[in-house]
């Protein structure tokens, strides 16, 4: 899933691109040792296929299309709650068998949720895939649990001084999804629709569901 | 708290730059970097712990924690734990690196 | 979630204790110290200072969710709304009143 252009912020995100390929000594020592652990028979070159495979099937779209259902269903949304990751994978047919727990972290007009892992680059992997690299950069890290508003203005988020912002630094074995509020002007809208609205960054905490977004696009 | 406490990858409250958005797809290296941790901590194969690879990655210098990059900082964690776990032993990595490096030299000039 | 005892419940008021920290720790220094409230017991999980060194990590580790005022945390922060929540296992924290130092090695 792409980034959704925010045509009413005062920046807009940069479109994506390649970074310089990797440091060749760094390719050298990764293929040196998926050889060898591969000769050793620790691993098989179809463990590494099929775990890149896993990784790839994690991402936004997954967490969007429970956020969605979770805003459509609430006898559903009350089960994401109370047990994420057995919900989602009863409902969705994904494998979410993880050490770790999900916490799904709901939106409401009195808290405003954001995620970060301040000490490494703890994410909700199991259901957004890897990371993106502003999550794992020190300036994020160091800056969202001490100054959330400055760092959400540069997502082009502004909230209401009433609303508490709460950040919430994934240190141990949790992981936290955010759960938007479904947004003002979605009446009646498919699942499929209401899911096109949720980006990455929403359930980061980063970001807000735009409507105007879709009606972009249907225009 | 005394600054030698902190250790580099403790960075909750330091004061820091803009947040760079840019956004890059994850290349094929990277993706094979992410697999082989995966793989490593997976209760099946159990080489080592998502503890052991953050400790790793902890024990780098300011100065190697600031300059390499994400994924080469995960390549060093793991080469380091599976010679201190016995999987594999530094002869075995130089030896297989001047192989690889031969035939990555080889297809260059193809 | 397993059967150990848990020391606090939802609603206590608990600081951090301030303490040398593992060689590899779970417990960010901004937080050292620091008063909040227990929002959640999430369960009790293996330690990661002793998993880190290729240890089981056995005895399990009763973890909290707390939560902390932005003016808490920070110097110089006063009439934030605005709060931080992690995750903290029991070993770093002690009852908000103080009749415990911390000083103590439990866990």
């Amino acid at each position: 899933m792409g980034d959704h252009h925010h045509h009413d912020h005062d920046h807009d995100h940069a479109p994506i691109e390649e970074v310089a390929a990797a440091p060749i000594e760094d390719r050298i020592l990764e293929t040196a040792i998926r050889e060898l652990l591969i000769e050793k028979g620790v691993i098989s070159a179809e463990d590494v296929h099929r775990q890149i495979d896993i990784v790839d099937s994690r991402n936004p779209a997954l967490g969007a299309r429970v956020v969605a259902r979770a805003w459509t269903d609430p006898d559903f949304k009350e089960r994401l709650l109370a047990h994420p990751l057995k919900t989602i994978q009863d409902t969705f047919g994904m494998d979410m068998t993880t050490p770790l727990e999900l916490v799904v972290l709901e939106n409401t007009p009195e808290v405003h949720n954001v995620v970060v892992c301040t000490l490494c680059s703890c994410y909700p992997r199991m259901l957004l895939g890897i990371p993106p690299a502003w999550y794992k950069a020190v300036d994020y890290r160091s800056r969202v649990v001490r100054e959330p508003r400055a760092v959400l203005a540069e997502f082009g988020v502004t909230l209401p001084d009433a609303q508490e912002v709460r950040v919430s630094d994934s240190t141990a074995d949790l992981r936290f999804l955010v759960l938007p509020a479904r947004p003002e002007g979605t009446e009646g809208w498919s699942e499929e629709a209401l899911a096109a609205i949720v980006t990455r960054d929403c359930m980061i905490g980063t970001g807000l569901p735009d409507p105007a977004v879709k009606r972009d696009e249907a225009a | 708290m005394s600054d030698n406490e902190r250790k580099v990858n403790d960075v909750g409250g330091l004061p820091g730059g803009p947040i760079d958005l840019h956004e890059h797809a994850n290349t094929l290296h990277e993706k094979r970097v992410d697999a082989l941790v995966m793989l490593m901590v997976n209760p099946r194969i159990g080489a080592f712990t998502v503890d052991s690879l953050r400790r790793a990655i902890e024990e780098n210098t300011p100065q190697e924690y600031a300059s390499l990059g994400y994924y080469s900082k995960w390549l060093k964690a793991v080469r380091q734990l599976l010679v201190e776990q016995a999987v594999l032993t530094e002869d075995e990595i130089e030896a297989k690196m001047a192989d690889v490096r031969k035939r990555m030299e080889a297809e260059a000039h193809a | 979630m397993l059967e150990v005892p848990y020391r606090y419940k939802p609603g206590d008021r608990v600081r951090v204790a301030q303490q040398p920290a593992e060689r590899h720790c779970r417990t960010p220094s901004y937080l050292r110290g620091k008063p909040g409230v227990v929002m959640s017991v999430t369960g009790a999980y293996r330690n990661p200072s002793l998993l880190a060194f290729h240890k089981p990590g056995l005895p399990v580790i009763p973890l909290y969710r707390v939560c902390f005022r932005q003016d808490d945390v920070w110097e110089g922060v006063s009439g934030s709304p605005d709060s931080v929540a992690a995750d903290i296992y029991e070993h770093w924290l002690l009852p908000a009143d103080g009749s415990d130092t911390g000083e103590s090695s439990h866990g």
